[in-house]
């Protein structure tokens, strides 16, 4: 009888952390929340990938369809940029922008946990694609007219819209939001030039977001009206194939930037404390952030250089595209001269910083290559690209969120992780992803087209192709590590204390994990880099007294409420509508509830 | 860990040795190779070319640097037992604008030649002999409309003679790209864009779509053959007579009827110019590649297949079997019986 109660009890109390998870506002495991799903999606995307690798990995292959081939391919695409790289950045964002800046939490808590749960219906709209045989098989560029009802009847494009659709609010929201909790939340005598570099990055990629992903809705809007409602904004006749392509990297571009951002602020930060120097050129680094992303609204026509714009406009977009390497190139030198000169730590998170300034470098100098417009009339739509894009994205974006795991994993959960295992993880990453990766500039000579689900015996793709799928099989091995690795370390990893590297800004001083406040006493900044100027510089100052008032947000399951109900409505547009005004009342009801739930 | 910590030194340097290993041996693999852009035919490709060689030399000088550098730093200023705090230095100005404008004068040295080959591959020739391409899912219709014929998937052009490609889509957005001949250029519905070439020199040259354009985007290529004016004179006065038609009572002859026939049809979706059945229907289908020379073609399918009897016999059979999704419908034996299909693929062979 004793044992039945006490088992109850244990269940209300798992219950209780549940309810406590599903409804938190706290930015702390919401962040937990964004990088434990996103991990997740990252290996659906893996799994995608290794699909596609495999099939090519012989010519005249015929283990995949090329149905469930080019599902595949387009799949993982979206999966990766939209399910996990992006939410792993905000993953970041969440834990640690509040740290950085001295702040309690972010600037609207409910309307972040809305962001994290919009994101998750989202991601299991787009992929339930699968689950009906018919996900999006048109590429995540989706080119009109192919994806038109006429060309890609059926559901399949469908889920590609409503579900880029619903994530889009998802990505604004939490855009909107730390606009505000940058702007308004920092610490006394943080001012903008004081911020660390990560908070800068994410600052101007939000302000990306917030300009960029309006396109992308309209353009999806368009799209929705266009296949569901006989509209022809798209059609070849009467509409314009090409405008589609214009608000679709109108968008693309400085989503490309978005995606790179917040792993350019995150290596600035390991980088430094690892090498115990201070950023070389933070102002430097920090405006070339944002001459950046300013011209990153400038180049979007680089990606349509054989569309036929016309001679002038691809003169005008190649000279932008070489402008927009220039900040790109002072970034790489800056974090050069950062590590001349400092005292070297190798751990694991450095190791993958040092290696994202490799790797990113040849993605980098790739894709000055394909500036020059007449080499991509050649290399565009080849493996060459497909090797650019991926060492942006793997050896840019990806190497970054791995250093800033490694990095920030003893503030997450108070232990470190295991630095042996993240060794051989490094080393498996970066030979693997190489060996992937490398040869495609090779395919991509020899004119492989990318998205083909086979190719023919004669054309010398044999061997480079093998070699690619080698590596891929091995990268996922070393991504399987980490996850081990985490699993292992949250567990049992050797105890951190609050600043385990020696850092250099305001995150480190605070315990590990945080306390729910964050802070007993409200941070005062006096220096950039304020932790180490207090550490090294300005030892004789005194603790300032703890605050007597601490006001944190309440948690709320409404925003969980209102995003089940953008989801219902999203699907109804792909199923049938009346599913869509179910969830147009539920959200309503939640979005009423929202307006007046008691905040105290 | 210790010594696991003291081998890493080695380990930097061994992961740089394959790397370089495996871009030299790319460089000594790739190339040579049928779809290359680095076997040049076409003045086109040449530029293009011509402008890609610097600007590799370019970022490999580049790519050694900022790698070198980027291990150098590594190894160098590893933290060693009892190393001071190293000087907590911000940042130089001087040194900072100086690499600023670097870069700058780099890109501005490629800029100059990229925009010349801009505009040197948009201007158009002189008189240049036209050749209309309409991309279809999943085949190529090439148009002469100068000398009046129409083929498919296989394009003939005269050696030395500037040519125009004035391509449209029929249905999705496509790209035409034969690497060793010229660059790219897409294909797109209700739009007309142009490629201006020379081919250098006779041969077969391969080419495919480049745009994903659905579900057999793999199995779209093409073949264009340069040939010297006199032959292609020859094979132009070939296209214009249209089909040779088979003498009585052959195998051939027997193929055509089987063409015309109930259980084929084949005349509802492919054009042969000049076949007439004894019933006066004309082969005139509108749907699928033209078949005046497919004898003469070296694939079948947009190159899902070479063009031998047995492979034309499989494809007849069932063009689902070797590029699933294509519109073309299998026929079973019923509708044409082995023997039939054998005189089928006898008379399509005798088409040259």
């Amino acid at each position: 009888m004793a044992q039945a109660v006490a088992a109850k009890e244990e269940q209300t109390d798992r219950w209780a952390i549940i309810w406590d998870w599903i409804t938190t506002s706290d930015h702390k495991k919401i962040g937990l929340l964004y990088f434990w799903t996103s991990l997740t999606f990252f290996f659906v995307g893996g799994f995608l990938a290794l699909g596609v690798r495999s099939q090519l990995a012989v010519p005249n292959s015929t283990m995949i369809s090329p149905d469930v081939y080019n599902q595949f391919f387009t799949m993982h695409a979206l999966v990766m940029i939209f399910l996990a790289l992006m939410p792993m950045s905000v993953a970041f964002f969440n834990f640690i922008i509040p740290l950085q800046i001295g702040a309690r939490d972010v600037a609207f808590p409910r309307l972040n946990s809305f962001s994290y749960w919009v994101y998750l219906f989202g991601g299991i709209l787009l992929c339930s694609g699968f689950l009906f045989g018919d996900a999006p098989d048109i590429g995540w560029t989706g080119y009109a007219s192919l994806s038109s009802a006429q060309y890609t009847p059926g559901a399949s494009g469908d889920f590609y819209v409503m579900g880029l659709q619903v994530l889009g609010i998802s990505t604004l929201a939490g855009g909107l939001n730390f606009f505000v909790t940058i702007i308004n939340m920092r610490a006394p005598g943080m001012s903008l030039m004081r911020m660390p570099i990560f908070v800068w990055m994410t600052m101007i990629t939000v302000v990306l977001i917030m300009l960029a992903f309006p396109t992308l809705a309209i353009a999806l809007f368009a799209l929705m009206m266009d296949r569901n409602f006989d509209t022809v904004f798209f059609s070849a006749t009467e509409g314009s194939v090409v405008m589609w392509q214009h608000l679709f990297w109108i968008f693309g571009h400085p989503e490309v930037y978005i995606l790179i951002l917040p792993a350019f602020g995150i290596i600035s930060e390991v980088l430094p404390t690892f090498s115990r120097k201070p950023l070389f050129g933070y102002s430097f680094v920090v405006f070339s952030g944002i001459a950046i992303a300013f011209l990153g609204f400038g180049v979007w026509v680089h990606h349509m250089f054989t569309v036929g714009v016309g001679p002038i406009p691809n003169m005008v977009f190649s000279t932008t595209t070489m402008l927009i390497a220039i900040p790109t190139g002072v970034k790489i030198l800056n974090w050069l001269a950062t590590l001349w000169g400092g005292s070297i730590r190798l751990t694991t998170a450095m190791l993958f910083a040092v290696a994202f300034v490799g790797m990113f470098t040849i993605g980098g100098i790739s894709g000055v290559m394909h500036a020059a417009v007449p080499i991509d009339y050649w290399q565009h739509d080849t493996y060459f690209v497909v090797a650019h894009l991926h060492y942006v994205l793997f050896g840019g974006t990806m190497f970054g969120l791995i250093a800033g795991t490694y990095y920030w994993f003893p503030k997450w959960y108070g232990r470190y992780m295991s630095e042996s295992l993240g060794k051989i993880h490094f080393w498996l990453t970066l030979i693997g992803f190489n060996l992937t990766f490398f040869p495609m500039h090779f395919l991509g000579v020899d004119g492989m087209p990318r998205r083909i689900y086979t190719y023919p015996s004669d054309y010398g793709y044999e061997l480079w192709n093998l070699v690619a799928t080698v590596g891929a099989y091995m990268l996922g091995i070393g991504m399987l590590l980490m996850v081990w690795n985490l699993i292992k370390s949250v567990r049992s990893g050797e105890p951190a204390p609050a600043d385990p590297w020696d850092g250099r800004t305001i995150e480190w001083t605070t315990a590990s994990p945080p306390a729910k406040h964050n802070f007993d006493a409200t941070p005062q900044i006096r220096a950039r880099d304020d932790f180490w100027d207090k550490k090294y510089n300005r030892t004789d100052e005194a603790e300032p007294p703890a605050d007597e008032h601490i006001h944190l947000p309440p948690g709320s399951y409404v925003p969980l409420l209102v995003s089940f109900g953008l989801m219902l409505m999203g699907a109804g547009v792909i199923f049938t509508l009346w599913i869509s005004v179910i969830g147009g009342i539920i959200t309503a009801v939640g979005l009423f509830a929202w307006a007046f739930e008691p905040n105290d | 860990m210790a010594d696991w910590i003291r081998c890493k030194r080695g380990v930097a340097l061994g992961a740089l040795v394959p790397l370089l290993a495996l871009t030299l041996a790319g460089c000594g693999i790739t190339g040579g190779e049928v779809q290359s852009a680095s076997e040049l035919a076409g003045d086109n490709a040449r530029a293009i070319w011509n402008l890609f060689v610097p600007i590799f030399w370019l970022s490999v000088v580049i790519f050694v640097l900022v790698q070198g550098a980027l291990i150098w730093a590594v190894i160098k200023f590893r933290r060693k037992e009892g190393d001071p705090v190293p000087a907590q230095l911000h940042g130089n100005t001087k040194v900072e604008v100086a690499w600023t404008i670097a870069p700058a004068i780099i890109l501005a040295v490629i800029l100059v030649p990229t925009i010349t080959t801009i505009a040197d591959l948009a201007s158009e020739p002189d008189d240049p002999y036209t050749v209309d391409v309409i991309g279809h899912q999943w085949w190529w219709e090439f148009e002469y409309e100068e000398d009046g014929f129409v083929t498919g998937n296989v394009m003939h052009i005269p050696v030395d003679t500037p040519i125009q490609v004035r391509m449209t889509a029929s249905d999705v957005i496509h790209s035409f790209y034969a690497p060793q001949l010229f660059g790219k250029q897409d294909v797109i519905p209700g739009r007309e864009t142009n490629i201006y070439f020379t081919a250098e020199q006779t041969g077969e040259f391969y080419g495919q779509c480049y745009e994903f354009c659905g579900i057999q985007h793999a199995n779209m290529h093409f073949r264009i053959v340069v040939h010297e004016q006199d032959e292609f004179d020859d094979w132009v006065a070939s296209q214009q007579e249209g089909a040779t038609e088979p003498e009585e009572g052959t195998i051939e002859a027997q193929g055509k009827e089987v063409f015309f026939q109930a259980g084929a049809a084949c005349h509802a979706c492919h054009a042969i110019d000049g076949a007439v059945a004894e019933d006066g229907t004309e082969a005139a289908g509108q749907v699928g590649p033209n078949l005046t020379n497919i004898g003469d073609r070296p694939i079948i399918g947009a190159g899902s297949l070479e063009n031998t009897p047995e492979n034309m016999f499989d494809w007849i059979r069932n063009p689902q079997e070797s590029k699933p999704g294509n519109e073309m419908p299998a026929f079973s034996e019923d509708q044409i019986s082995d023997e039939d299909l054998e005189a089928l693929v006898a008379y399509l062979n005798s088409l040259r």
